[in-house]
């Protein structure tokens, strides 16, 4: 099968100025660096990582919401970095967004009907249609009817996130990145937006790139999963192998970390826990950016960094020791 | 007797459109050396609850209506400011949610560090400097005597947090308040902090109230749990107890929302609706409208809080029915 997002070196470097005010000097972020990624059509391919180490960064870089430094991303076999703005537009109809934030992603003089409609208007679609596709969406993100006419500060966060949903949607988008959705929710609220998102894919024949820092969120609702850490997507498969048996020791640090869902189950002084904080994007260690806080680094680890290996299918690692 | 004991504990705030109870009648005990959980979502009043004890709410808009809270023995809202201070530090201490705005950007963290033990204990300029370092190492600052001089901004998240622990345990508190400790960390930075709070539990002596949102801190840290919604305090029991047999609707249903990574549903089990706001709240059962078991009744009179189990309350007139 022909993957619907393939991404080959994708990367990504932010100018940062640093240094006082007589040597200022322009250091890269390396935000993201040189990943290789592909979604097949259908899938749920979920991203975690720690805060800082690129996830939403490569979220935006594969609908080009920004400008990629370096790499290629094909969409369905159109490589989405040549296109011309115009091109771009009719693109982007197919790829969406859900972002993290329901209160800064929503204009507030807008009303909902407006932002919801606002794909549309982009795309040329005229008023009636406009007016049919929002109530029929509306309906579809769980919002009342008579939710058109209102303001973003008359709902609740959790409503709002479905109106952000709704926006997203109403192309008829094929590909949604869905960057943090649930994370700023009171978890009661959570569980809802989750089940409604995964209810659209099965019923839109959607594919979603779901990034989060939650591993049970991730694990509950992806088909693969991608771990990634500085930059580097450092370990890639299916959700109950990467749970079951994760072979890159961050992931393995990752999952201790999770706090224990029953006090029986307490976690407390477990070995494999992690040392010490994630290191600067600007400054990354050398060899595997993860040696610094690995319990299994070897003298290749500070000075090669890992080739990616398949040590059984499907199973993507990125590790001197265990791959 | 208690360590501290809350007794209907009322504390109304003044909004643009007239009075609003953050908290009502909420009422724990906590022993010596033990944990009290209190679990609740945005407007639970949580934060309230920590604030009000600690006597740390601005007055106004915010006014404590009724209840006592009595600390060894005195009753912390009946005290005068000066004697208050004289509390806060050596008998009660919080550490916050946000390490980033709870430092002071100016001072070097040394110099924070040292404000707390110079307010309360007479000691030589050295001692309070070393009692400084001998509190960053505890909490687990590298090369703490070379980092003193550093500023907030110099350190990462995770740090800073281990800097807030390293002021509110350095006059030794009785009673340690945790107001999510570890929401804005990631997990396993959140994973190192409750590792070091437990130590420093064990070490210490003290008694602790973890405040969170997240049932799996509640799982990892708590002894004892309370569960509050809108507001109001609607269960408690001890933390096996709770996650083994939850009495009340919206306990359970906040137990079986959250996934974990040792479940196997492919549904989660939702809670309709969202959380009522404080002035919006239903009469009668505040979680009524969202219950699955709710009744006419629910929607009559607020339940009170009664034992349905030794050491197990509920308040939820639907229990058994």
């Amino acid at each position: 099968m022909t993957p619907l997002i393939q991404a080959t070196g994708l990367t990504k470097h932010f100018p940062v100025r640093t240094g006082g005010i007589l040597r200022r000097v322009t250091t890269p972020l390396r935000a993201v660096e040189a990943v290789d990624l592909s979604i097949q059509p259908g899938e749920t391919m979920g991203l975690v990582g720690e805060s800082g180490c690129g996830k939403s960064t490569l979220g935006r870089l594969l609908i080009r919401l920004i400008p990629a430094t370096a790499g290629q991303v094909l969409f369905d076999g159109v490589d989405l970095l040549t296109l011309d703005a115009a091109a771009l537009r009719r693109a982007r109809q197919a790829m969406q967004i859900v972002f993290q934030d329901p209160y800064g992603a929503l204009n507030p003089r807008m009303t909902v009907e407006d932002i919801i409609a606002e794909p549309l208007v982009i795309a040329g679609s005229t008023t009636i249609r406009r007016r049919a596709a929002v109530g029929e969406m509306l309906d579809k993100a769980g919002l009342p009817a008579n939710a058109r006419d209102r303001y973003p500060h008359e709902f609740s966060g959790g409503q709002r996130q479905r109106i952000g949903i709704a926006r997203a949607l109403i192309t008829r988008p094929r590909f949604v990145v869905c960057d943090e959705p649930v994370s700023a929710l009171d978890v009661s609220v959570q569980a809802q937006i989750v089940n409604l998102l995964a209810d659209l894919r099965a019923e839109l024949g959607l594919t979603y790139l779901f990034i989060a820092h939650d591993l049970a969120v991730v694990k509950h609702i992806s088909t693969r999963v991608a771990v990634m850490y500085l930059g580097k997507i450092v370990e890639l498969a299916d959700r109950d192998t990467l749970h079951a048996r994760p072979r890159h020791p961050y992931t393995r640090a990752l999952i201790a970390s999770v706090p224990a869902g029953h006090p029986s189950r307490r976690r407390r002084g477990e070995t494999r826990r992690l040392a010490g904080d994630i290191p600067s994007a600007l400054h990354p260690p050398p060899g595997c950016r993860f040696h610094t806080r690995c319990p299994l680094a070897i003298d290749i680890c500070r000075v090669t960094e890992p080739a990616v290996t398949e040590p059984e299918p499907g199973h993507l690692i990125a590790c001197h020791v265990e791959g | 007797m208690s360590l501290l004991s809350v007794a209907n504990l009322t504390t109304i705030f003044q909004t643009g459109s007239g009075e609003a109870a953050a908290i009502e009648n909420v009422s724990f005990d906590l022993q010596e050396g033990e944990i009290l959980g209190i679990v609740g979502e945005s407007g639970s009043g949580k934060s309230v609850t920590a604030l009000t004890i600690m006597g740390l709410l601005p007055t106004p808009p915010a006014r404590v209506a009724s209840g006592s809270v009595v600390f060894q023995g005195q009753d912390l809202l009946r005290l005068p400011e000066a004697a208050m201070r004289r509390i806060r530090g050596p008998g009660i201490a919080m550490v916050f949610q946000e390490p980033m705005t709870s430092l002071n950007p100016v001072f070097t963290i040394g110099e924070q560090v040292m404000e707390t033990i110079r307010a309360h204990e007479r000691l030589s300029q050295r001692a309070v400097f070393a009692r400084a370092v001998e509190m960053l190492e505890k909490v687990g600052i590298p090369s703490p005597a070379a980092r003193m001089t550093d500023y907030p901004h110099q350190l990462s998240g995770g740090q800073r947090q281990r800097v807030m622990l390293a002021i509110a345990l350095a006059c030794r508190p009785k009673l340690l308040i945790a107001d999510e400790p570890t929401t804005a960390l990631d997990v396993t930075i959140q994973a190192q902090i409750l590792d070091l709070i437990l130590d420093l539990r064990s070490e210490f002596g003290m008694a602790m109230i973890v405040i969170t949102h997240n049932m799996g801190v509640i799982a990892e840290t708590a002894d004892r749990v309370l569960v509050m919604y809108a507001g109001q305090a609607i269960e408690e029991a001890q933390v096996t107890d709770l996650f083994d047999h939850p009495l009340h609707p919206y306990t359970s249903g906040l137990l079986s929302c959250v996934p974990t990574l040792d479940q196997r549903e492919d549904r989660l089990a939702a809670i309709p609706g969202t959380l009522p706001e404080p002035g919006r709240r239903p009469p009668g059962c505040r979680f009524a409208p969202r219950c699955p078991r709710a009744i006419a009744e629910c929607r009559a009179a607020v339940p009170g809080l009664i034992m349905h189990a030794p050491a197990h309350t509920a308040a939820c007139i639907r229990i058994g029915a």
